[in-house]
């Protein structure tokens, strides 16, 4: 509330002070880091160093997304031009230093505790480089992908503080149902020949070719595992939201609001935040960092 | 060589045809020039087609190969090489259907470092196998239909570390013909071979076979002008076939109608043309032409009809005198021609008779020309009376008429000749104021049937005839004779011309010969009268041989001024005896001429010593009489006297007598002779007493007898002159003493 009361007052000095930033960060190299996955995959994030003063954030992008995704992209320079250090991890979803999106209708040989883990390998990359606890940023489905990785650490002492950007489950919205039927022919796919390749309905693809057990992994993270998950964190994450997200379930937000989580609302933003609305997401992350 | 005229017709078509061969010939020029602009255009073409073909080519390859590498840059492929584990499910799947293939894309397929193809597939096109040397770009034609295999490695991004190959098979044409011709007709690609392995981009090319787009502008242009050509043919055509009988009726029937025209006028010159009521032509210049020709036609008309006129007129005035209205000397000489034709060698007695009025140039003279004209008109009128119908009165010119009679004997002609004479001498000419009387003298030439007398001839001896008519002692009416003709020699000799005129000109052989004139009552010589005579070769030219030729010639000035050279020198050398006297003849152009006074101031210093008499006659009286009168006057007052000659000869000379100055009256020869008639004295005893008292001293001429002498004396004459007291003389005696022969008394 405080916020956007004083959104009208101290709107133009960040975005004045965004764009000054935006043009010099066009100066500051960006160092790519790779790391080799337990799969033996290299995987790569982009490492914007701002020195150890600040904790260090990590921000994940979106499903089948990179780190070069205006949203993510947005914030990282953004806040690294404010003093933060920043790594822009790309998940390898299967492929050896994946750089490009990857299409729905691609072989998807990854699975969300492929993702978990890397997200982990990354954070703890990141910690162990700053010694800072780390500030994670995930936007949609990384924010999902966060939320697993945080799930799956009791200790969060590498852990400072994370923003679930447009915080968003599996299996909801309109194509719940068929998540529901494809759920149920994923596991007969499972059980009949798990190293198959079928094409399922994931999110917005309509055509997601995958293994049962991943397609299944991914599925299984939808309403209700991610607010078991919220409530069993201790550290409670800022949820941002933009009030016009349509691809988020109409449930979805009175959910976490019953979760008592720190839910915060951008008047009039949708799902990724584009055109003004990035600098009131800015302003708000900014604010709680 | 001579141009021949065309008809108009010819003309016309020839004119057409040339037209029309000119325009199809401007036509078929201008098709050719357009095909030749056109070949220019398709060459141009054709090179900018070739270039489109090859850029086509070059592209299509270059967008073959920029797939194929972007392919193999493509991460799952990437995935694919590292991962094979679903490569059937990815090429049934993804191979074929992502951002980075495209529908020219026929087949894809992944190799693993060694070359062996990821999975072996039965559909697939490419080989399960591939050489290294392989990579790059091929192109073969199968069933015409040119395909392009494309072999690149794929290497890690980062490390460049080969992972694999990948082969694509491409269809080459619809990537040719998906870009923009501008030349080449893409539609008509194609390929002129069936199959072939691996072929370069230029062999291929040269396999390569289109036709170039009919270019809009240049086409439709061709195909626009052919079709103008064509129509603007036909147009020409059907408007010629059209119009050329429609200008030929318009513009050859005009023409034809007006040469038509000339050619009628030319048919009835005489013939008058409206030109307003001529139907008009259909083109105004040549309207204009016709009336134009119809006007001067008729102009023409007019003239020739007014020359004719002139002609007759003239014809009238050339053959008529207009004085008499007889034919003239013109007419005279055509019908003399004419009638030698109508005669020819038939030869038939001919007179022609020439009249001559006596002194009509005194007559003329005297009472002016008016009063001669009258006679003139008179004398013809009376001619042509007496005439007989076949005859013919023609004016030769001054007082002469002239007749011709055919076919009569002399008795005939004479007779008519003497009815002339007569019905002449009876008219009163005092109807005309002409108080003296007039003669007519008439000459008759004979043509004789033997000889070819020509009208010269004829001329000439009626004019011999006539002179001989007019001289004293001849009859009125005379015909020429071989005698007369002998007696005329002199008159018409070049020989006695010549010396007459010398004698004229410079007095050479001029002689006087004096002749007494003797006092009838002493006996003596009281003068002389000179007398001309010319002296040539021991030969004497009389006067009848030399006055005829002055007078012709009008030379009686210089003759006179001779004559008194000669007086005065015969005067100066003692010819002449003192106490004696010479009478002097002076003509009348003498008389009256105004330097007369002058010439006899040389013989004023002789009138003392000697009588000086001045002779003139009638004739010189008459013609100027009141110049006459005033010369005569001064003469007088001079010294000299003043003696009427020949008195009695011709017209009345008593109106002289009291006007004129004169001293003496010399009678004539025919008044002398009136002695032989007894019945006659009386009047010369009259005449001779009237003029004696009147105060005149009468001579007497011609006394041939000493009766005649006597006679003379008694009558009241003074003097007497004749062969009886002497003829005239180069030379006068001494003394001459007449009492004898008039044996007079003492």
């Amino acid at each position: 509330m405080l916020t956007q009361m004083l959104n009208p007052i101290i709107r133009p000095r960040p975005k004045l002070l965004l764009s000054l930033l935006l043009l010099v960060s066009h100066y500051c190299a960006a160092e790519t880091i790779q790391l080799r996955m337990q799969n033996g995959l290299l995987a790569t994030a982009d490492y914007l160093d701002a020195g150890d003063k600040k904790s260090p954030i990590l921000i994940l992008h979106g499903f089948l997304q990179t780190r070069d995704f205006f949203t993510v992209r947005r914030i990282a320079d953004a806040l690294h031009d404010e003093g933060y250090s920043v790594l822009l991890p790309n998940l390898s979803l299967g492929i050896d230093q994946r750089d490009q999106s990857l299409p729905c209708e691609a072989i998807h040989t990854h699975s969300m505790e492929q993702d978990r883990d890397e997200v982990a390998l990354w954070v703890r990359w990141l910690y162990e480089k700053s010694s800072k606890p780390v500030t994670l940023i995930g936007h949609s489905m990384g924010s999902l992908t966060l939320l697993a990785y945080l799930d799956s650490q009791p200790d969060q002492e590498s852990i400072n503080q994370a923003f679930l950007i447009s915080l968003i489950a599996f299996a909801q919205g309109p194509i719940a149902k068929e998540n529901s039927t494809d759920k149920q022919r994923a596991e007969q796919d499972l059980s009949m020949d798990p190293n198959r390749i079928y094409n399922y309905r994931l999110a917005f693809c309509d055509r997601y070719p995958s293994r049962p057990d991943h397609y299944l992994s991914y599925l299984n993270w939808d309403q209700t595992r991610a607010s078991r998950a919220l409530l069993g964190l201790s550290k409670k994450p800022s949820i941002i939201l933009g009030n016009r997200d349509n691809r988020l379930s109409p449930e979805w937000k009175p959910i976490l609001m019953d979760l008592k989580a720190n839910v915060i609302e951008i008047e009039g933003a949708n799902h990724f935040f584009d055109h003004s609305h990035e600098f009131d997401l800015f302003d708000s992350i900014i604010q709680m960092l | 060589m001579q141009f021949r005229p065309i008809p108009l017709s010819l003309f016309t078509t020839f004119f057409v045809a040339i037209f029309l061969l000119l325009l199809f010939s401007l036509g078929r020029l201008t098709y050719l020039e357009i095909e030749k602009l056109n070949d220019r255009f398709h060459n141009a073409n054709q090179q900018l087609g070739d270039q489109e073909i090859t850029s086509a080519l070059t592209e299509s390859l270059n967008t073959i190969s920029k797939k194929t590498h972007q392919l193999a840059r493509w991460e799952e492929v990437v995935q694919q090489l590292q991962q094979p584990t679903y490569y059937t499910y990815w090429y049934r799947h993804r191979a074929k259907q992502n951002r980075f293939t495209s529908d020219y894309i026929l087949d894809l397929a992944l190799y693993d470092v060694e070359g062996n193809v990821l999975a072996s597939i039965d559909t697939s096109l490419l080989p399960d196998h591939i050489e290294n040397d392989q990579l790059g770009q091929t192109i073969k034609i199968s069933e015409h239909q040119p395909f392009v295999t494309v072999i690149k490695p794929v290497v890690n991004r980062h490390t460049n570390q080969l992972l694999g190959y990948i082969s694509t098979l491409n269809q080459l044409m619809p990537i040719i013909e998906s870009h923009h011709f501008s030349n080449a007709d893409p539609a008509t690609l194609n390929i002129d071979i069936e199959q072939s392995e691996n072929l370069s981009s230029e062999q291929f090319k040269q396999h390569l076979h289109y036709r170039l787009i009919s270019t809009p502008y240049s086409q439709a242009i061709q195909s626009e002008l052919a079709d103008f050509l064509l129509r603007l043919a036909a147009i020409t055509a059907i408007l010629t076939l059209l119009i050329f009988p429609l200008a030929a009726w318009l513009v050859s029937r005009p023409i034809m109608a007006i040469t038509h025209h000339i050619n009628e006028l030319k048919q009835y010159p005489y013939k008058k043309f409206d030109p307003v009521k001529d139907a008009p032509l259909l083109i105004t210049e040549l309207d204009t032409i016709r009336q134009s020709l119809d006007s001067y036609h008729n102009q023409l008309n007019q003239v020739n009809t007014t020359l004719d006129e002139r002609n007759q007129q003239l014809q009238h005035l050339t053959q008529r005198d207009n004085l008499t209205g007889v034919l003239n000397r013109s007419a005279f000489d055509d019908y003399w021609n004419e009638i030698s034709q109508l005669t020819g060698s038939k030869k038939l007695q001919t007179f022609l008779m020439l009249f001559d009025i006596n002194h009509f140039k005194a007559l003329n003279d005297s009472y002016g020309h008016q009063a001669g004209d009258d006679v003139l008109i008179t004398i013809a009128q009376l001619i042509n009376s007496m005439l007989r119908g076949r005859e013919q009165l023609f004016r030769l010119g001054g007082d002469e008429f002239v007749t011709i009679l055919i076919g009569d004997n002399h008795r005939k002609a004479m007779q008519l000749a003497k009815q002339c004479h007569l019905a002449i001498s009876n008219y009163p000419f005092e109807k005309l104021g002409i108080l003296e009387p007039v003669r007519m003298s008439i000459g008759l030439a004979q043509s004789s049937t033997e000889d070819d007398s020509n009208l010269n001839t004829l001329l000439w001896q009626a004019d011999v005839a006539v002179h001989f008519a007019k001289r004293p002692g001849y009859s009125n009416i005379v015909s020429f004779s071989a005698e007369l003709a002998q007696h005329a020699q002199g008159l018409f000799s070049n020989r006695t011309q010549s010396v007459v005129f010398d004698a004229i000109d410079n007095g050479s052989g001029l002689v006087l010969f004096y002749q007494p004139i003797v006092n009838l009552e002493t006996g003596q010589a009281e003068y002389y009268e000179a007398l001309v005579r010319i002296s040539h070769e021991d030969q004497l030219i009389m006067p009848s041989h030399i006055f005829p030729l002055v007078e012709a010639r009008s030379l009686e000035l210089d003759l006179d001024r001779q004559v008194i050279r000669k007086i005065c020198a015969d005067l100066k050398a003692d010819k002449i005896p003192d106490g004696s006297g010479v009478s002097i003849n002076l003509s009348a152009p003498t008389i009256v001429d105004s330097d007369l006074t002058n010439w006899l101031e040389t013989l004023i210093p002789y009138t003392g010593q000697y009588k000086l008499l001045i002779e003139v006659t009638e004739t010189a009286l008459i013609t100027q009489l009141e110049t006459a009168r005033k010369n005569l006057n001064k003469l007088r007052s001079m010294g000299f006297r003043i003696a009427l000659d020949d008195f009695g000869s011709g017209y009345s000379s008593i109106r002289y007598l009291g006007t004129m100055p004169v001293d003496v009256v010399k009678f004539d020869i025919t008044l002398t002779r009136l002695l032989d008639e007894p019945e006659s004295n009386p009047i010369l005893d009259h005449l001779a007493q009237m003029i004696n008292e009147s105060g005149h001293l009468l001579v007497a001429e011609g006394i041939e007898t000493r009766s005649a002498a006597t006679q003379l004396r008694q009558l009241g004459f003074r003097y007497g002159q004749g062969y009886y007291f002497g003829k005239p003389k180069g030379e006068i005696s001494a003394k001459q003493d007449y009492k004898n022969p008039l044996n007079f008394s003492a």
